[in-house]
């Protein structure tokens, strides 16, 4: 049923019916104005009415309508103006607007759907057809209002997942790779494909000196395959810092790997054990790409490390005896490593980089790094990564092997946060004790906390050693040094030492740490007790005197390395303060 | 299709035929294939003749077949191998893992 209603008997539902939301009528004419105002009142939208374009557009802004109606001729501006304004003022918002009328030229209604809208109404208005384009658009704009909203809140997520990763990723490398050594002397390029890498690159000296680097890449990417690089790194460091051979550290990781990743993901690596020496290197190739040891003078391939080994995490115990390839190397040649996201890097057309475009930057220049990195930039272009990248050059240079050399007494130490802490440490040994335990390394243990001690390390053993010796022997044993002064006494001394230890059944020596943040250094102080009679420590007033009765050589040597040396009490107690400042010798 | 199988007819071997790139998208796909297959000393053969590319979570992929193949007795043989595909099992050493055949 169809109806030609006239407007003015509908008035009175204007106030009842206003869910719909709220149309604009655009129609020079007042007459169909107000028919159709009837009409869409009846249909419960509230109305708003404008005599042209001009204010249809401004209207537009003012009062946010659902629906539009616009006739096509008018004053000022026309249907097809105002329209197509309109749409880029609605943005994402989709509010249709329907046509008003009666042309019927195709050229003229195409013109209509052109300049941005969405339906026609033919005049004069029939109400049943009315309904249902309302009913056809306002499906439409369910529809359109149900995606948006969904992908808001996936634009919301997604912008949530990708700040949590962040600062996962942050975490999670602070505690994988911040321990990181001599990197200010390895080149690396590293390139996540996405905020987590799968790719993972550990190094630590060996306390015999020399550094053991690995480099590894986990079975895909992102924070899955990230995960299994907490474990690998702990143990890496852990043996590494113990002294253990680099197929014991594998092992170890295969092990943990296999226990802790699910079937189907590993670590491919690669291991490179590099000699204090500097006379060679030892690798050890785990499904990696070749590992390359480039010539110092010519910037050729020297030596090749191709993959022996399963990757680790496969099987529980890795290949029995994990040989390792070893190289006789000069100085200042280069060992070059890469994952495979290098060879496997695609160009945007979706060709490979592949192993034959990686050896010929190698070689094309001296410094192969960057004619890797500059021959894939040009290759990718702005593709996005689709696997992690990882380029680590490692220079055979003592400053690369050489602890001391890397931390030449701690060049700003005071910006260091591992050295803000206050904190006080202590050990007593009673009687029998002092025969077995040596507190020295006990407390240097302590000390080490103080992540950046550097050489300061072994100016503190001298240190704690002289005093902890002063106040066994001197102290608690009642030795006198002036047995030394011969060799034949200095056996005699330590002969009698011996003996007086086994014996011993009471008295205690202890020793106090004491870390005194400062604002530009840090104080280390040192005071060792003893429960021996002491000596008089007054008569010692200059104890830097060659002829020193009571302390022997030691004391010299420990007021040399501190800043300050007191004896107090009976001369039973010690205090020495050592400062980790720069200005330390 | 990067991915068809095919049983024969005694149930025994199934065949799975690899086309294009053989990577992470294919997890499910490639899973989907085999998982049923509980019968006891099937082969499993995996055709690689028309693979073009494999990453690491290809290798994956197959250690879970083999971990399939091992629960039920069965084994996984990898077939037709083009050169390309035989260098990034051999690199990774997986020949040692896998009967490997032509």
């Amino acid at each position: 049923m169809t109806s030609l209603v006239h407007p003015f008997a509908l008035e009175r539902e204007e106030e009842t019916s206003s869910a719909k939301g709220r149309a604009l009528i655009v129609d020079d004419d007042p007459t169909n104005r107000a028919i159709l105002e009837a009409l869409l009142k009846r249909e419960g939208y509230q109305t708003t009415t404008a005599i042209d374009g001009l204010q249809a557009v401004q209207f537009f802004s003012e009062v946010q309508p659902d629906i539009v109606f616009m006739d096509v001729m008018m004053p000022e501006m026309d249907g097809y103006e105002a329209t197509t304004r309109i749409k880029a003022l609605a943005g994402n918002r989709f509010v249709p607007v329907v046509f008003l009328t009666a042309l019927t030229e195709d050229e003229a209604l195409e013109k209509c759907i052109a300049s941005g809208g969405d339906d026609f109404l033919g005049k004069p208005y029939k109400r049943a057809i009315l309904r249902a384009k309302i009913g056809a658009l306002v499906r439409i704009q369910d529809l359109y209002r149900t995606v948006e909203s969904q992908h808001h809140k996936i634009e919301r997520l997604h912008t949530q997942m990708l700040r949590e990763q962040e600062v996962a990723e942050h975490i999670f490398s602070g505690a994988v790779t911040a321990d990181n050594v001599a990197l200010d002397h390895i080149r690396t390029l590293l390139r996540p494909a996405t905020t987590f890498s799968g790719d993972l690159l550990l190094t630590a000296h060996h306390p015999a000196g020399g550094l053991h680097i690995l480099l590894g890449d986990f079975t895909g990417h992102g924070l899955v395959a990230a995960i299994g690089a907490l474990p690998a790194s702990e143990v890496f460091r852990a043996m590494t810092g113990k002294g253990y051979s680099a197929p014991e550290i594998l092992a170890t990781i295969n092990r943990k790997l296999h226990r802790l990743l699910p079937t189907g993901m590993f670590m491919t690596a690669c291991f490179v054990s590099l000699r204090a020496d500097l006379r060679t290197v030892s690798i050890w190739n785990a499904a990696m790409p070749d590992v390359l040891i480039l010539d110092e003078k010519t910037g050729a391939v020297k030596h090749r490390a191709p993959s022996q080994f399963l990757p680790l995490g496969i099987q529980q115990n890795t290949d029995c005896h994990l040989e390792p390839s070893e190289f006789n190397i000069t100085q200042g040649d280069r060992i070059l490593l890469c994952s495979d996201g290098v060879i496997e890097a695609r160009e945007p057309g979706g060709s490979r980089f592949g192993e034959a475009r990686y050896a010929q930057a190698v070689t094309a220049t001296h410094d192969s790094f960057q004619s890797v990195v500059s021959a894939l930039d040009a290759f990718c272009g702005d593709r996005e990564l689709s696997d992690d990248v990882s380029l680590v050059e490692i220079p055979c240079r003592p400053e690369v092997v050489n602890l001391d050399n890397t931390a030449p007494i701690i060049p700003d130490f005071a910006a260091q946060s591992c050295a803000k802490d206050r904190w006080r440490w202590s050990v007593e040994l009673h009687g029998p004790s002092l025969h077995h335990v040596n507190p020295v390394p006990l407390a240097i243990g302590q000390l080490l906390e103080i992540e950046c001690l550097g050489t300061h390390r072994h100016f503190l053993f001298t240190v704690l050693s002289e005093l902890y010796s002063n106040a066994l022997e001197h102290g608690i044993l009642g030795l006198d040094s002036d047995m030394k002064s011969s060799p034949e006494g200095f056996g005699q001394y330590y002969a009698e030492r011996e003996a007086r230890l086994k014996k011993l059944e009471t008295g205690f020596v202890r020793i106090e740490l004491e870390h005194l943040p400062q604002s530009c250094s840090s104080n280390i102080l040192i005071r060792v007790f003893d429960s021996g009679p002491g000596f008089d420590h007054e008569r010692c007033v200059k104890p830097l005197e060659p002829n020193l009765e009571h302390s022997g050589r030691g004391v010299p040597l420990v007021q040399s390395l501190c800043k300050s040396l007191h004896f107090q009490g009976r001369g039973n107690q010690v205090e020495a303060v050592y400062a980790l400042g720069k200005n330390q010798v | 299709m990067p991915i068809s199988s095919k049983l024969s007819e005694d149930k025994q071997t199934i065949l799975i035929t690899i086309t294009g790139s053989f990577d992470f998208s294919l997890q499910s796909e490639f899973r989907s294939t085999y998982r049923s297959i509980t019968r006891p000393d099937s082969e499993f053969r995996v055709n690689l003749q028309n693979t073009e590319y494999m990453d690491s979570s290809a290798l994956g992929m197959l250690l879970l077949l083999r971990e399939h193949a091992e629960t039920y007795k069965g084994r996984v043989v990898l077939e037709s191998l083009s050169p390309e595909i035989k260098q990034i099992l051999t690199n990774a050493k997986f020949d040692r893992l896998f009967t490997i055949e032509g």
